[in-house]
């Protein structure tokens, strides 16, 4: 993979050691302002809960598992439609907007060049997985700390 | 807490401590909707401030990213870009498309596509019209094989005669002296002297500008008819010289040999032998001959 994942890494250590004693739900928050996810809009929120329950549930489909179940947490209802339109519009305007030198830390690629917009599921997967780094880095802090 | 939220510059967040920032990043994480820019300044200061990764990873952190890299490399492995995934798609098709051509017999022709492929000559890459296919009409051409008559011919076609009035054939012995080209008021004389030894040949034509009103007869039986091609032709016996009058359109033609053992009938029969001009296809070639009966 080379050198640029390298980066990533480093990142979860640096997360892990100033937001260890917080919850995933602040890392992931942290991970979508980093990327430039706009916080006003429903795809926002709509991303952070689904990250979460793809990091507790990995085997989960999206269309099938996440979408609904994110749907469900709110009154009214939403459907699972919207909850994928509205993530994809979030994704885009992310993409739009985006600083490569962040993106490549939980996207990283050969190049700046070679990144590509990732879809919503590579988009929840990719943050997933460094959830879970960053839970591991976690336990690398709190051994220096002992 | 007023003040927690307010948004501080990056001078004032420098300026805090790490556990002072670590406070107010989790602060403003709590809040819904965070800051984002003051989330991405504090981490920013944050990183500037670390040391850096750690030279061994515990195991569990180590396990982690083990796993992490895994999953990198499979999804940079599934995730072929779709232009190649097109491409690599319409290869496929070709390469089948051209295994059905070539290996699926052809009913019609029963000839397999590699028969085909070895009966191709030069010619098919050369891109050469067929002979057999380009045909130039018929006209009439003169051709002779004695160049004095083919230069007569010439100044004749010069003076706009395309009547057929030049011999063919003479005697090969003969050449051409001099053609003489003499124009008047109401004709051009064209006078060719072809010379053997002592004896001659003069072809005279004379041309009239205007339609010619010309009959020769003959007044009494010192000549004789030679009809050829439905023109009369006058042979006039004078002592050993012969001479050849005759009369064609608006040109007075005659034919003066200073010798008695010259064939005047075959020349004469020359004189409407035609030949259509050469074909691209030899096997449309035909020559006439008007053979001489004599």
């Amino acid at each position: 993979m080379g050198q640029g994942i390298e980066r990533t890494l480093r990142h979860a250590i640096l997360l892990a050691r100033h937001l260890s004693r917080c919850g995933p739900q602040y890392i992931v928050v942290a991970v979508l302002l980093e990327l430039g996810v706009p916080a006003h809009c429903a795809g926002y929120t709509y991303l952070k809960h689904a990250i979460l329950l793809f990091h507790d549930n990995p085997a989960a489909i999206l269309s099938k598992g996440i979408y609904p179940a994110v749907g469900q947490l709110f009154s009214p209802q939403v459907s699972q439609l919207q909850v994928e339109q509205a993530i994809r519009k979030a994704v885009d305007e992310a993409w739009k907007n985006r600083e490569p030198s962040v993106w490549s830390i939980y996207f990283p690629s050969a190049t700046d060049a070679a990144m590509k917009k990732p879809t919503n599921a590579e988009f929840i997967a990719q943050i997933a997985y460094f959830v879970e780094l960053w839970e591991g880095c976690c336990k690398e802090v709190a051994y220096e700390r002992t | 807490m007023n003040e927690h939220n307010k948004s501080h510059s990056r001078q004032e967040l420098e300026a805090l401590s790490t556990s002072q920032l670590e406070r107010l990043l989790r602060r403003q994480l709590e809040q819904d909707p965070a800051d984002a820019i003051h989330v991405r300044t504090i981490i920013d200061i944050l990183q500037n401030r670390d040391e850096g990764p750690c030279a061994s990873l515990t195991p569990a952190a180590q396990a982690a990213w083990d796993k992490y890299q895994r999953r990198m490399e499979y999804s940079a492995s599934m995730s072929t870009p779709k232009s190649s995934r097109t491409w690599k798609a319409i290869a496929a098709v070709a390469l089948l498309a051209l295994a059905l051509l070539i290996f699926i017999p052809q009913p019609a022709s029963a000839q397999s596509i590699f028969s085909r492929f070895i009966s191709w000559t030069e010619d098919i890459f050369q891109l050469l019209i067929p002979e057999d296919t380009f045909v130039t009409p018929p006209e009439y051409t003169f051709r002779t094989g004695n160049p004095g008559l083919q230069q007569v011919y010439d100044t004749l076609t010069d003076l706009d005669v395309s009547a057929p009035v030049v011999p063919m054939w003479l005697p090969e012995e003969y050449e051409l002296i001099d053609i003489i080209v003499i124009p008047t008021r109401t004709q051009t004389s064209a006078t060719a002297t072809f010379q053997y030894g002592n004896d001659e040949i003069i072809l005279t034509y004379y041309i009239y500008s205007q339609g010619t009103s010309h009959d020769y007869y003959c007044s009494d039986d010192t000549g004789q008819l030679y009809e050829k091609n439905g023109t009369a032709f006058y042979i006039i016996d004078n002592h050993d010289s012969q001479i050849v009058v005759w009369s064609q359109d608006k040109i007075e033609c005659s034919l003066f040999a200073s010798c008695r053992d010259v064939a005047l009938r075959r020349i004469i029969n020359s004189i409407y032998q035609m030949e259509e001009s050469q074909c691209y296809n030899s096997n449309v070639l035909s020559v006439y001959f008007w053979s001489c009966p004599w």
